[in-house]
């Protein structure tokens, strides 16, 4: 296992280091650490912490943009910046909770297709081929209706529609790996398949799994807000952006505001996902390229 | 500017790397003439690959051109880049790499065709039929709709030949094509690009570790070591007039003395039986063993000569057991029992050929040393460290070595890492699979040296699987020849290449000797 470790901080560590040469995933990665901060910690910052709990202020409701509340209020007059950012929290909550799940169910199902027989392998991508033949949305719609709707349902809900993609990379990195001179000279000592996952596959194949999980993370993001968006996902008074434009959008002609600045953050949140995934995509490419 | 084609003028290309910039290429002055044969030599590492892809304006990512010029003299012809597949192509010597798996032969040509000629699909069609024939591979069943995993490694290279050929270049580099090849489609290759260079009156710049087949057919040689060219001259002054004992040392040739071992009478160590294996399945079987039948005893190295696709990976792999045999029997005698084999025994070992492949490019070798003794159930850190350290020791590799990568390291080195693993285990037979190929002369017969050693310190029996005759007559004590999943011939050494029986035989013979006649050029 200390192998999965080593591999895991020597990509962080390569990541870092080129993260600063570049000004675009450094500047994701700082907006999402800045976020992931605030949204934990707002409610000591803020001098609205009451309206994280779902206080009411109808004297200052329906303000735009102003000093005193600098995303405006919302109907309630809660006051929109510190509800946007407490929502940043349930949204990364999704994010990483979906990918952990996924990544969780998906990447030890694959390894095993790939080295188990062809009979078991055939039985298991099938199966997997069945979650995906779903529209991307329908699934996890389904799942969360049937478990009754709450952010953690959510969670539910989209790992198990995604957890398949995570068995076909898993898989393919297994076959791959397997294939391979290292892994034919450990099975000759008489390596098993578990060992030889441990050691050989799953250490070789973190690069990938971790750049697809950070691009899922911020499409996790966009697909919990369209179910909290049709009521499926958080529940009053968790916020989430989704939710929060649900409920701002017949106001969305008058009060701009409330619609505007939580879908700001969801485009900034899912961008920052993908620039520094394709970040970590090249840090890969690049660590394949010195070692071949 | 005349005859020149290529005007190299204190190029300078470096690379980086955590440590700063690292010198790959330094202050190179070459002159590329029309029509010229010129002979690129250098041992594994010294920047050959990087000049020919400097020449093609393909400097790699992570490195860059630091200092001097590359200046070409092609008519209208501004940019590197734009010459590329129009009057330079290049042929590459992992043609596995270089072609689309997923594109039939047809295909790969047609595209490069249509986008060089404008043709369409009847005229392509009609030009690569042209090419095909030119480089006999005509007579190949159905070679157009293959895929490249169906053709064989020479035929892939012929077909890299082709498509290089048949862009009408003025230019050709030919980046270590003939690595891993066997003698007889070696020389075969070779011949076939130069005969098209004639034909063709093309420049070809022929970048090789070998420098017998580099002398045969250049007319000029430069030397190229660590980055920097220390002699440029004709074949001959080469050849003759050199001082220079770096470039002796890709003159040298193993020494060819067969080994002479007394008669073994006792019961062979590993006797396989019989042993046949087909792929596929139904109608589409391909039979890759046919009852091959060997013996090996204690202390003797058994070598086995057979060209690519005679059968040579699929009789390692089910000797190791990782590949189920179809029937057969693998009878593994020790002094405590008999058993025929059906799981892998940690008494055979093996070493391939691709020492990069071999080594899990995210292990260190402390680990890699390590995986075999885990696999045996030792726990003891003290244990473990104490054997790794003295298995470095006995394949002579520092012992600062043990935190470094497999990418940090030179082929050699990884071999040895390869062989020390194999030894871990401490087991009684060793199959190694073209363990020198990938290597250069001088480091191949480090590499045999070491084999040497550990086989007299350990009374270890090896099974040397290659094509190079030479290394194998030096290191066996008998040999088997395989072909198409046969062995055709067996026998000591001396009575297999004095007298071979099977036209097969002789033909390997024939081509390692035209190679050593030339070598003595």
């Amino acid at each position: 296992m200390h192998l999965l470790i080593l591999e895991f901080i020597n990509n962080m560590k390569i990541f870092l280091q080129n993260l600063f040469l570049k000004k675009s995933a450094l500047s994701g990665f700082v907006f999402l650490c800045g976020l992931l901060f605030l949204s934990v910690f707002i409610p000591f910052i803020s001098p609205y912490e009451q309206d994280i709990y779902g206080a009411v202020h109808f004297e200052t409701a329906g303000q735009p943009p102003s000093f005193s509340h600098w995303f405006g209020t919302d109907t309630a007059g809660r006051d929109m910046l510190t509800i946007t950012i407490r929502a940043g929290f349930y949204s990364l909550k999704v994010a990483f909770g979906v990918v952990f799940f996924s990544v969780l169910i998906g990447v030890p199902i694959g390894m095993f297709a790939g080295v188990a027989s062809k009979r078991i392998d055939e039985i298991i991508m099938r199966i997997t081929d069945g979650f995906l033949a779903f529209p991307p949305l329908i699934l996890p719609i389904a799942i969360t209706a049937a478990l009754g709707p709450s952010l953690n349902n959510v969670i539910i809900g989209i790992s198990i529609s995604w957890f398949p993609w995570y068995v076909r990379i898993a898989r393919s990195q297994a076959l791959i790996i397997s294939s391979l001179d290292y892994v034919s000279i450990s099975r000759s000592m008489g390596a098993g398949k578990l060992h030889v996952i441990k050691t050989h596959i799953l250490p070789n194949s973190v690069s990938p799994i971790l750049t697809q999980a950070t691009i899922d993370a911020g499409y996790a993001i966009l697909t919990a807000a369209g179910i909290s968006f049709i009521g499926l996902g958080a529940q009053h008074p968790d916020v989430e952006w989704g939710l929060l434009i649900t409920q701002s959008r017949a106001q969305f002609i008058n009060h701009w505001w409330e619609v505007f600045f939580p879908g700001i953050f969801i485009l900034l949140t899912v961008a920052s996902f993908n620039i520094i995934g394709d970040e970590l995509r090249n840090t890969t490419n690049e660590k394949r390229l010195n070692s071949g | 500017m005349g005859d020149i084609l290529y005007k190299i003028k204190d190029l300078e290309i470096k690379s980086c790397s955590e440590d700063g910039h690292l010198v790959i290429l330094d202050k190179i002055n070459l002159n590329i003439k029309k029509g010229e044969k010129l002979g690129l030599i250098g041992e594994t590492g010294s920047g050959k690959s990087m000049l020919g892809s400097a020449l093609m304006g393909l400097v790699p990512r992570g490195c860059f051109v630091s200092g001097g010029a590359i200046s070409h003299y092609f008519d209208s012809f501004t940019s590197t880049s734009s010459l590329r597949g129009v009057k330079v192509s290049m042929i590459s010597q992992d043609p596995m790499q270089s072609l689309n798996p997923l594109q039939t032969i047809e295909t790969q040509f047609s595209i490069i065709l249509m986008k060089r000629f404008g043709y369409n699909k009847n005229k392509a069609n009609e030009h690569i039929l042209k090419w095909i024939q030119k480089v006999y591979l005509h007579e190949v069943p159905g070679i157009l709709d293959r895929y490249p995993h169906q053709l064989s490694g020479g035929q892939m290279q012929r077909v890299m030949i082709a498509l290089a050929m048949s862009v009408d270049p003025e230019f050709i580099i030919a980046d270590e094509i003939t690595t891993g090849l066997d003698a007889n489609i070696k020389i075969g290759i070779l011949n076939l690009l130069f005969s098209l260079q004639k034909d063709l009156e093309i420049s070809v710049l022929l970048i090789s570790h070998d420098l017998i087949s580099v002398q045969k057919y250049c007319d000029r040689i430069a030397v190229l070591k660590s980055g920097k060219i220390i002699e440029v001259a004709d074949t001959k002054t080469i050849i003759n007039k050199t001082d220079d004992k770096y470039t002796k040392t890709f003159r040298r040739l193993p020494n060819r003395t067969p080994k002479q071992k007394p008669e073994n009478n006792s019961e062979p160590i590993l006797y396989v039986k019989d042993l046949y294996k087909t792929y596929g399945s139904n109608k589409d079987t391909v039979s890759a063993l046919n009852g091959v039948t060997l013996e090996i005893y204690k202390g003797e190295t058994l070598g086995v000569i057979g060209e690519s696709g005679s059968g040579k990976t699929t009789l390692v792999k089910t000797t190791l057991n990782i590949l189920e045999r179809d029937s057969g029997d693998m009878i593994l005698r020790t002094n405590i029992n008999e058993s025929n084999l059906t799981k892998p025994s940690r008494k055979i070992g093996a070493v391939f050929q691709d020492s990069m492949g071999s080594l899990n490019p995210r292990m260190g070798v402390y680990d890699i040393l390590r995986e075999p003794l885990i696999l045996k159930g030792v726990k003891e850190p003290k244990t473990i460290k104490t054997k790794i350290m003295g298995m470095l020791d006995k394949v002579h590799l520092g012992l600062s070595l043990s935190q470094s990568f497999p990418y940090q390291l030179s082929g050699g080195q990884r071999q040895r890492v390869a062989i020390a693993r194999a030894l871990m285990l401490d087991p009684r037979i060793l199959i190694l699979d073209e363990p020198t190929s990938a290597l250069d002369i001088y480091t191949q017969e480090k590499i045999l040296d070491l084999l040497k050693e550990i086989q007299t310190q350990n009374n270890l029996s090896f099974i040397f699987i290659s094509h190079d005759l030479g290394v194998v007559s030096e290191i066996s004590d008998r040999i088997a020849v395989l072909y198409k999943g046969n062995i055709i011939e067996s026998g000591k050494t001396n009575d297999v290449f004095i007298n071979p029986s099977h036209d097969y035989t002789k033909k390997l013979i024939d081509s390692n000797a035209w190679m050593d006649k030339n070598a003595n050029i």
